[in-house]
């Protein structure tokens, strides 16, 4: 791929804080119109490796060239054309939706006729038009991202970064802040999010899952699933924690995951799993009503990568 | 390179929230009319209506004379006339006195013997009205012993004509009734206007790294200087305001003279208002918070306004807090502030002396800010 259709490209790019190595050697390439995610559990450094390529922290070492500019070497020349929307809470309580919009146009030197016509098409969309005099601070936390969405979008950036956009946001505002970014690619945005959520993920067209500071896997999210060792069974089951346990000691299992009042059971490929595992059941004396194989769920991707690149950590 | 039309956006939207918080304006309007009405009062130093006790073993027709001469000004309020040894100590000590004066028995005869002693007690517990007022009483003796010896030699037939005598009077320029409200309210304007805008200062960047916005605004293209000047602006106009009403109920409700010009007064305070917000900025610039900014500003605010001069001369300090208070521009303020109002001191004498240090305070203050200022969140 030439450089001309990254809209993100890192290479060994690493963060340390004290003891702690945040961001550990990351070499990423993202294209041009991609939605990437990001995808990793609580402490990965999913925050520090957003806040890395935007130039809002130095690294350590390492390259980071977002939207064609060296965000080592000169931090503030990308962000023109760069938007970011934070986890936290981050635009101002005490002004209307229409201020804080407002005022972010103004941050990038934005035209006032561009800005209100984005802000128009933009509240539409994401069904705010009526609360638009509201001081921001009287809205939920998902109507707060919304807004906090459109500010990041108000000066047309080339590379948009989330940084957990909806976690703790409902799931009507998550589908009204998903109708936006499914838009962008066609207009030849590139979306960089970060995640805790599989499902957000799944929304994904390309991967990375980090753990401790390192890209432990990379790909769309149906290699992803590929990549799960051996193969999943789901068991239904009365007792789903009996069956937990007569499980997990098997030598041929690998993992159990409780899904509800179901088990991913992942085991060694072959078609004696399933009946060891009958039989194990039979043996703790737990009805099961059903054992198939199924396709692995992004999740069971997620548990099994992360465990086998802690392992080798 | 500064945008003005960012910079401009930046005000009015610091503006906005301004006068959208109703606790900002209350402070920023009310806080400087009411404590210039109550500080002006307050830090009066006055001696008068001194509650004093006299305990007088002596009781005769010269010890009462003496006593009437020395206590006749309003400066005292005898609370007791002829207790007890024991009941004068009371007195001291359970506060209903702060003065007292023991006349001993055989008063009148050494008094016409030529060598009489009083003995005046002090509470040292509010030293500043206690001295203040032994100090009238001395001299009230002083003047006793005078009138005394001068009787003595007239009844001897001699003429007081040519008594040796050595009389030094005093007279106070400037303030010639030495009212303490005259030295305090420009004092108070001072202090007023430091405590006002160091406070809003330190709190502006703190303010925003706490609610996340901060984050939000580095990453988008505003230059630091944009984002400094565009948080600070705001407090200087309100500030230059505040310094006109507290400066206006100095001269027109309290009746502070204001001899020297206007103009000069201005220009200080001006300069006095960027050194302020510059060591606020400093302060918030490294602080990750409101409550780390407010206290540092706490801890920093007390030794400003004590060592510089507010209540305490300068010159009693030890010399290191000397060479400590030089670096204060409230120091200077007030060396200005006084001289203008009640002297009249011009521009051409306060220039090297205090308006120089105080630019020069004011530079340092504001680049050190500007400096350790980052527009990154590591």
């Amino acid at each position: 791929m030439s450089g001309d259709d990254l809209a993100v490209r890192t290479e060994d790019l690493s963060k340390r804080f004290g003891e702690t190595v945040a961001v550990d050697g990351v070499s990423l390439e993202i294209p041009v119109g991609d939605v990437f995610g990001l995808i990793g559990p609580d402490g990965a450094g999913k925050t520090t490796f957003m806040r890395l390529i935007s130039g809002v922290m130095r690294a350590d070492s390492g390259q980071a060239m977002i939207a064609g500019e060296d965000v080592i070497a000169d931090p503030e020349a990308v962000k023109q054309r760069m938007g970011y929307l934070s986890q936290a809470f981050s635009l101002y309580a005490d002004l209307s939706i229409e201020e804080n919009i407002d005022f972010c146009g103004d941050l990038y030197l934005m035209p006032r006729d561009e800005v209100q016509r984005m802000k128009e098409e933009m509240l539409e969309l994401t069904d705010l038009l009526r609360f638009r005099k509201r001081l921001v601070g009287r809205l939920s936390g998902g109507m707060k991202q919304k807004v906090g969405l459109i500010c990041a979008l108000i000066n047309r950036p080339q590379v948009l970064i989330l940084d957990e956009p909806t976690t703790g946001v409902d799931p009507i505002s998550r589908r009204d802040f998903w109708r936006i970014i499914s838009q962008l690619p066609e207009q030849g945005v590139t979306v960089v999010l970060c995640s805790p959520y599989m499902d957000e993920a799944a929304r994904c067209r390309h991967l990375a899952m980090i753990s401790r500071g390192r890209i432990l896997a990379e790909g769309t999210p149906e290699e992803m699933r590929q990549k799960v060792a051996g193969t999943v069974l789901e068991v239904t089951a009365d007792d789903v924690r009996a069956a937990s346990r007569a499980l997990s000691d098997l030598s041929s299992v690998r993992r159990v995951t409780p899904f509800g009042d179901a088990l991913h059971v992942q085991v060694e490929e072959g078609r004696e799993a399933v009946s060891e595992v009958r039989r194990a059941l039979g043996e703790a004396g737990v009805d099961e009503d059903e054992i198939h194989e199924m396709v692995p769920s992004l999740e069971d991707a997620f548990m099994d990568i992360v465990t086998r690149g802690d392992r080798v950590a | 390179m500064i945008s003005g039309a960012r910079l401009k956006r930046m005000v009015r939207k610091e503006f906005r929230q301004f006068f959208r918080d109703k606790m900002m304006l209350r402070m920023s309007i009310m806080i400087p009319i009411v404590q210039t009405l109550i500080l002006s009062y307050a830090a009066n130093t006055d001696a008068v209506d001194v509650p004093t006790v006299v305990c007088d073993l002596d009781r005769t027709q010269v010890s009462r004379e003496f006593l009437a001469s020395v206590t006749s000004l309003d400066t005292f309020d005898l609370v007791g006339q002829e207790v007890s040894v024991e009941d004068m100590e009371l007195a001291l000590d359970r506060g209903t006195a702060e003065l007292a004066l023991y006349i001993p028995s055989g008063f009148s005869r050494d008094v016409l013997e030529g060598d009489a002693q009083v003995q005046i007690l002090v509470n040292g517990a509010d030293s500043i009205t206690a001295t203040a007022a032994s100090s009238y009483l001395l001299q009230s003796a002083a003047a006793y012993d005078v009138t005394v010896k001068r009787e003595r030699v007239a009844r001897l037939g001699l003429s007081t004509q040519g008594l040796p005598s050595v009389r030094s009077e005093t007279r106070v320029f400037y303030n010639p009734d030495l009212r303490s409200m005259w030295f305090m309210a420009p004092g108070v304007m001072a202090m007023l206007l430091f405590v006002l805008l160091q406070n809003f200062a330190a709190l502006s960047i703190a303010k925003e790294k706490e609610l996340g916005t901060f984050e939000q605004m580095v990453m988008t293209p505003i230059r630091p200087t944009e984002l400094l000047l565009g948080k600070l602006i705001p407090y200087g106009l309100i500030g230059a305001l505040d310094a006109l009403v507290i400066g206006t109920m100095v001269v027109g409700l309290l009746g502070v003279p204001l001899r020297g010009s206007v103009l000069t007064l201005a220009v200080a305070l001006i300069i006095f208002i960027f050194a302020t917000l510059g060591s606020g900025l400093l302060l918030s610039a490294v602080s990750a918070n409101q409550q780390q900014a407010q206290i540092l500003n706490f801890f920093l605010s007390f030794p400003s306004i004590l060592l510089s001069g507010f209540i305490f001369p300068r010159e009693n300090l030890p010399q290191v807090l000397y060479w400590v208070s030089e670096v204060i521009p409230m120091t200077y303020l007030l060396r200005i502030i006084r001289g203008v109002f009640l002297k009249g001191t011009g521009f051409a004498e306060l220039w090297l002396p205090n308006l120089l240090p105080l630019t020069v305070l004011a530079i340092i203050f504001f680049t050190l800010g500007v400096l350790r200022f980052q527009k990154r969140l590591d």
